[in-house]
C-alpha cells in the first residue's frame, strides 16, 4: 500500500500540494483526477522519489520511499511527458530498464510490443505520441514492480488500445497484484478503468472515495408526485444531494442505498417514479457540490 | 558473467548515452597526438635533409621536437585538458537540466551514489582512455622516427600526469557548477568565474591597496592562486622542467581535487530535482552568490572608472551606484529568467551596497590605518630590506632560482631595528632624490608587515646603518654570505665557470677561471666597509661578471652568475685586477683616444619647441614631425679629450643610487681609438657613455650649441 501522510511540497513561494493525504490499496486501480496545477503531478513525483516532501510521508509497504531503493524497486513511473534516450529504440531501452530494475520481464517486453504492432527496432523519436505513451506503458508493466504510477498516460489513448492495457492491467493484476495509479485531468479517461478515485484540487485533496462505495451511496431518481403533500412528504427524511424540476417532473440525487432511497419513495404516492444509473461524473458533482466546488469547471472542461 | 546490478553494467549504460563524447575525445587527442606528431617528425626530418644534418645532430633535433610536443608545459594541451574537463563534466550530469530526465533518472532503483561514481568516473575514463592510447601512438611515432628517448618519455608520462590532475581539478569545479546551477549557460559561467574568482578578487584588492594606501609594497602580494586547478598545473610543470618532482603542487591539486568532489557530491545529494532548468539549484545559495559577484564587480567599475576620469569622486561614486544596482538587477534577470524582476529584491540591491560601500571605505579612509603603521621596536624582531627589484639571481640549496621576496625572507633581516624605525618615521614623497624601499618588518609574533616608502637621499647615517650592516649585506649580495657561497662554490667548481670578466662599459677583461674564489673573497674584504655612502658618492670602475651553463634537458641550460660591483675603495680587489694587468683608475686611457665624438641632444630646447608648436597647433602637434636639434660635434684636441675622459660614465654602468641629473643625459658620448680598435664590451650592448654632471667641461656647452 502507497500510504501519504499529510505531505505538503512548494516550488519558492507556490504551494503545489498542500497536506494531502491518501492511501492507495494493492489491486485497485486508484485515479488520481485534478484540474492542471492541481498537484497530480507533483504528488506522483514525490511517490517515485524524484521530489521530496517539504512536509508529510510517503510510504511504500512500510518503507518511506525517498532515496531509498527498495521502496523504489517496487515503483515505475511513467512521467507526463516520458523520456527515452536519444536515437534509442525500444531495444535498447529495454536492456536500459533491464539494467536498474532487477525482475524486468524481456519476453513478455517484446510480446507486448507485437502485439501492440510497435516495431522494436525503429527510432523512439520517430513513435507519434500515443506510441511513445503505449512503449512507455510497457515499459512500465514489465519492469515488475509492484506499483506504477502514469502521469497523464491514459489521455489522448484511442479506445482500443485503452482497452488493450486495461486487460494487460487486469491480468497483471491478478497476476502478480500489480497497482497502477493513474493521474488525469479528465474523469471521463478514468471511469472504465479506476476502482478508487482521488480528486486533487489547488494542492489538496477533495475526496477520495471507492468508487463502489460511491455508486452505491448515491441514488438518482425521477418521479411525479400525485399531490403537493405527497412532494413535501417525498422530500422529508432523506439526503438531498441536488434536486431538479421540469414542470411536474422532480430528479433528486439523494445520498443513501438503492433500497432505502426506492423504500422512501415507496412510501410517498407517486404518478411516476423511477431509479436511474449515475455517471462517474454525476457522482462527481454530487459529492463536490456538497464541498461548495462547481466540478464540471474542475475537471470536465 | 557482471551482475545485473554491477558497476560494470552501469558503467557501459551510461557510456551508451555519451558515445559521441568518446568520439569527440579520441579525434580530439587523435589529431593531437599520432597527427600532430607525425606531421612534426616528418617535417622535423625534411629540414633534416634540407640543412644536410645527420646523425647526432639529426636526432637531437628530433628528439628536441618530440620533447617538445610531448612535454607537460605547453599552454595548449593545458587549455584543451582544460575545455575537455568542462565537457565531459557538463555533458556527464546535464540530464539534471530537464525535467524528463530527472524523472527517469531520480525514479529508477538507482542509488545516488552509485550513479554519481558511475558518471565522475566514465568522464575522467572518456577523457583519458583516448589519451592514453594516442599518447602511447605518438610516442611509437616519434620512436620510429628517432625522436624519442627514455627523457622524452619519460617527459611524456610526466605530462600525462600533470594533466590528468589538471583534468580532474577542473573537472571537480565544473561539476560543482553544475551541482549549483540548472542550465547551460549558467553552468559555463559558474564554472569561469569558479577558475578565475581568486585571482580576480586578488587583483582587485590589490588594485585598491595601490590606489589608496600610499606604502603598499607588491612584495605583500600573494600571488599563489590556492583554489586554482591551473596554477598549481603551472606550479608542478614548473617542478618538472626544472628537473625536480613538484611534490607540493601535485599535494595540492589533490587537496584541491577531493575537497571540491566532495563539496560537489555533498550538493549532488543535496540538490532539488526541481531545480532543473532553473537558474540556480539551491534557492539559498542565490543571494550569497549575488552578493559575491556584484561587491567584487561594483569595486572593480569603480576602479576601471577611476583611472579613465582620472579621480573624479562624484564619477566614481555614480560608477559604484550603478554597477551596484545594475549587477543586482542583471543577475535577478538571469535567476529568474523574467526582465521584470531585475529590481524586484530591493533588499538585497541594498545589502550589496552597503557590503560594497563598506569595503571601499575601508580603502578610502584608510580605516585599518595601513598608512599610519609604523614599527614598534618592542614588537619587531627584525626587518628585511629591499632597496631595487633586482636583476641578480638568488638560488636556494639546490642551485634552483628563487624569488627575490622568497629568498629575502628567508635570510636573516636587519638587526638594527632603531634605524628600521627611524627611517620609517621619517618616510616622504617629496625631495629632489628620494631613496626607495620595500621593508619587510619581522614582528616577534610571526607576522611580518612589508611597506613601501621613500626617504630622503640625504639620511646618510640611517642608510649606512642599514646599508652598512652584515644582514643586509648578506641578503642583498647572495655571494657574500660564507654559508651560501659554501654550496654556490661547490657548484661553480662542479660545473665549471663560463665565462669570468672584468667589464667597465668600454672594456672586457677576461680573468682566471681558477681564481672566482680569491676574487670572491678580496671582493667580500673591500664589501666589509661599504656602506650606503660607497654607493651613493663614489663611482664605480667596474664590475666582475662570473656565469656558469649546465645544459639540463635538451637544449635547456641552466645558467648561474653572479657580479661583484669594483668602486674606488675597493682597494683589495683593484689590487688584484692591477696585478692582472687591468687598469681601474679610469674607464679608458686618454692617450689612447683618437678622438670623441659628443651628442648634445637639447632637451630642454626640444621641450621648448614642443610647448610652442602645441600652442600653434594643438593637440595635433605629435603628427608634425620635429626638427632634430641634437648636435653632434667630434674632438680631437688632447686637453678636451682628457677633460671629456675625466666626466664618462659609461651607458653600461647602473644609475642606482645616483641622483637624478647626476649622469647627465643631456650628452652621448662615443670613442674613436689610436689603434682603430672596437670597444670590447660593444658585444655586450652600449659601448657609449654619458657624462658626470659637475665634470662636464664648461666649453662643452658652447661647442654643441644648437644654432
Amino acid at each position: 500500500m502507497i500510504e501519504i501522510t499529510n505531505i505538503s511540497k512548494s516550488y519558492a513561494d507556490i504551494l503545489a500540494v498542500d497536506r494531502v493525504s491518501v492511501q492507495m490499496k494493492e489491486d485497485t486501480v486508484f485515479g488520481l483526477i485534478g484540474t492542471n496545477g492541481a498537484g497530480k503531478s507533483t504528488v506522483l513525483r514525490m511517490i517515485a522519489g524524484v521530489l521530496k516532501a517539504d512536509e508529510g510521508s510517503i510510504t511504500v509497504d512500510g518503507i518511506s520511499v525517498f532515496d531509498q531503493i527498495e521502496a523504489k524497486k517496487k515503483i515505475f513511473f511513467i512521467a507526463d511527458e516520458p523520456y527515452f534516450f536519444a536515437n534509442a529504440n525500444a531495444v535498447e531501452m529495454e536492456k536500459y530498464f533491464s539494467s536498474v530494475y532487477e525482475d524486468f520481464r524481456k519476453e513478455d517486453f517484446y510480446q507486448y510490443l507485437e502485439s501492440f504492432g510497435l516495431d522494436k527496432k525503429r527510432k523512439i523519436n520517430t513513435f507519434s505520441k500515443g506510441m511513445k505513451k503505449q512503449l512507455a506503458l510497457l515499459c512500465g508493466i514489465c519492469s515488475g514492480t509492484k506499483y506504477l504510477l502514469c502521469d497523464e498516460t491514459f489521455d489522448g489513448l484511442d479506445p482500443v488500445m485503452r482497452q488493450g492495457i486495461k486487460s494487460i492491467f487486469a491480468k497483471e493484476m491478478e497476476n502478480r497484484g500489480l497497482t497502477p495509479v493513474i493521474a488525469s485531468h479528465n474523469l471521463r479517461e478514468l471511469e472504465d478503468i479506476c476502482d478508487h478515485v482521488g480528486l486533487l484540487h489547488k494542492g489538496g485533496v477533495l475526496l477520495s472515495k471507492d468508487l463502489e462505495d460511491m455508486k452505491c451511496n448515491i441514488q438518482k431518481v425521477q418521479c411525479v408526485f400525485s399531490t403537493e403533500e405527497d412532494r413535501e412528504k417525498g422530500m422529508e427524511g432523506i439526503d438531498i444531494i441536488q434536486k431538479e424540476e421540469r414542470g411536474s417532473l422532480h430528479t433528486f440525487t439523494v445520498r443513501g442505498s438503492r433500497e432505502e432511497v426506492i423504500g422512501h419513495f415507496a412510501t410517498v404516492d407517486t404518478v411516476f417514479f423511477e431509479a436511474l444509473p449515475l455517471s462517474l461524473e454525476e457522482i462527481f458533482i454530487s459529492e463536490t457540490e456538497v464541498a461548495g466546488y462547481d466540478v464540471k469547471k474542475l475537471i470536465l472542461g | 558473467m557482471m551482475s545485473k546490478n554491477s558497476f560494470l553494467v552501469s558503467l557501459k549504460e551510461n557510456n551508451k548515452r555519451r558515445i559521441w563524447l568518446w568520439i569527440v575525445s579520441e579525434l580530439l587527442w587523435l589529431f593531437y597526438y599520432p597527427v600532430g606528431m607525425a606531421m612534426l617528425m616528418s617535417r622535423k626530418m625534411e629540414h633534416n635533409r634540407l640543412d644536410g644534418l645527420t646523425g647526432e645532430a639529426a636526432r637531437m633535433r628530433l628528439t628536441e621536437a618530440a620533447g617538445g610536443w610531448l612535454g607537460g608545459s605547453r599552454i595548449m594541451m593545458a587549455l584543451l585538458v582544460t575545455v575537455a574537463a568542462i565537457i565531459c563534466a557538463i555533458q556527464g550530469f546535464s540530464y539534471l537540466y530537464s525535467r524528463k530526465k530527472v524523472d527517469l533518472y531520480h525514479s529508477v532503483p538507482v542509488k545516488k551514489s552509485r550513479r554519481f561514481a558511475v558518471i565522475f568516473t566514465n568522464g575522467v575514463l572518456v577523457c583519458f582512455i583516448p589519451y592514453l592510447v594516442n599518447l602511447l601512438l605518438a610516442i611509437v611515432i616519434a620512436w620510429f622516427s628517432g625522436g624519442m628517448n627514455g627523457r622524452i618519455f619519460s617527459q611524456a608520462w610526466e605530462a600525462a600526469l600533470l594533466h590528468l590532475l589538471l583534468f580532474l581539478g577542473v573537472y571537480g569545479i565544473a561539476i560543482l557548477a553544475v551541482m549549483l546551477t540548472g542550465n547551460l549557460v549558467i553552468t559555463v559561467f559558474a564554472t569561469v568565474i569558479f577558475l578565475a574568482y581568486e585571482m580576480a578578487v586578488r587583483l582587485l584588492l590589490e588594485g585598491y591597496m595601490v590606489k589608496f594606501f600610499s606604502y603598499y609594497s607588491y612584495y605583500s602580494s600573494n600571488e599563489a592562486l590556492y583554489l586554482s586547478p591551473l596554477w598549481y598545473f603551472g606550479q608542478a610543470a614548473e617542478g618538472f622542467d626544472g628537473g625536480t618532482f613538484p611534490l607540493a603542487a601535485i599535494l595540492g591539486t589533490l587537496l584541491l581535487t577531493a575537497a571540491v568532489i566532495g563539496l560537489a557530491y555533498f550538493c549532488y545529494w543535496k540538490r532539488p530535482s526541481e531545480a532543473a532548468g532553473k537558474a540556480m539549484a539551491f534557492e539559498k545559495s542565490k543571494a550569497v552568490v549575488k552578493l559575491f559577484l556584484t561587491v567584487p564587480f561594483s569595486l572593480g567599475t569603480a576602479l576601471v572608472v577611476d583611472e579613465i576620469v582620472l579621480s573624479s569622486s562624484v564619477l566614481v561614486v555614480g560608477a559604484l551606484l550603478i554597477a551596484v544596482v545594475l549587477g543586482n538587477a542583471v543577475i535577478e534577470v538571469i535567476y529568474e529568467a523574467d526582465i521584470k524582476a531585475a529590481f524586484r529584491k530591493k533588499r538585497q540591491i541594498l545589502v550589496s551596497g552597503l557590503c560594497t560601500a563598506a569595503i571601499a571605505s575601508v580603502f578610502y579612509f584608510d580605516l585599518i590605518g595601513y598608512d599610519a603603521w609604523e614599527p614598534s621596536p618592542e614588537k619587531m624582531q627584525d626587518a628585511v630590506v629591499l632597496f631595487s627589484r633586482g636583476n641578480m639571481q638568488y638560488v636556494d640549496e639546490n642551485m634552483e632560482t628563487v624569488d627575490l621576496e622568497e629568498y629575502a625572507l628567508s635570510k636573516p633581516g636587519v638587526a638594527d631595528i632603531e634605524a628600521i624605525c627611524e627611517l620609517s618615521s621619517k618616510k616622504t614623497d617629496s625631495g629632489d632624490f628620494l631613496v626607495w624601499m620595500d621593508v619587510a618588518c619581522r614582528m616577534k609574533n610571526g607576522r611580518i608587515v612589508w611597506r613601501n616608502f621613500a626617504v630622503d637621499a640625504e639620511e646618510k647615517e640611517l642608510l649606512n646603518r642599514i646599508i652598512g650592516s652584515e644582514e643586509y649585506k648578506k641578503m642583498a649580495y647572495q655571494h657574500y654570505d660564507d654559508g651560501d657561497y659554501e654550496y654556490i662554490s661547490k657548484y661553480i667548481e662542479k660545473q665549471k665557470v663560463d665565462e669570468i670578466a672584468f667589464n667597465n662599459g668600454f672594456r672586457v677583461e677576461n680573468l682566471n677561471p681558477e681564481e672566482v674564489d680569491t676574487i670572491r673573497e678580496l671582493w667580500k674584504k673591500d664589501m666589509e666597509n661599504a656602506d650606503y655612502s660607497t654607493l651613493r658618492e663614489e663611482y664605480k670602475c667596474g664590475v666582475i661578471e662570473m656565469a656558469t651553463k649546465q645544459e639540463r634537458k635538451n637544449g635547456v641550460y641552466h645558467i648561474y652568475d653572479f657580479s661583484c660591483d669594483v668602486y674606488p675603495s675597493f682597494t683589495n680587489l683593484r689590487g688584484y685586477l692591477e696585478e692582472k694587468g687591468i687598469d681601474t683608475d679610469a674607464y679608458v686611457k686618454a692617450e689612447d683616444i683618437e678622438s670623441i665624438t659628443v651628442t648634445n641632444f637639447h632637451t630642454e630646447e626640444e621641450m621648448e619647441l614642443r610647448k610652442k608648436m602645441k600652442e600653434e597647433y594643438g593637440d595635433s602637434y605629435v603628427e608634425i614631425s620635429m626638427k632634430d636639434l641634437s648636435v653632434t660635434k667630434t674632438f680631437t684636441e688632447g686637453e678636451k679629450i682628457e677633460e671629456l675622459a675625466e666626466a664618462m660614465y659609461p651607458s653600461y654602468m647602473s644609475r642606482q643610487w645616483k641622483a637624478p641629473g647626476e649622469i647627465s643625459g643631456e650628452y652621448y658620448v662615443t670613442i674613436k681609438y689610436k689603434d682603430g680598435r672596437a670597444d670590447s664590451a660593444a658585444y655586450r650592448g652600449d659601448a657609449g657613455a654619458s657624462l658626470i654632471a659637475d665634470r662636464i667641461p664648461g666649453w662643452l656647452e658652447a661647442e654643441t650649441a644648437y644654432k
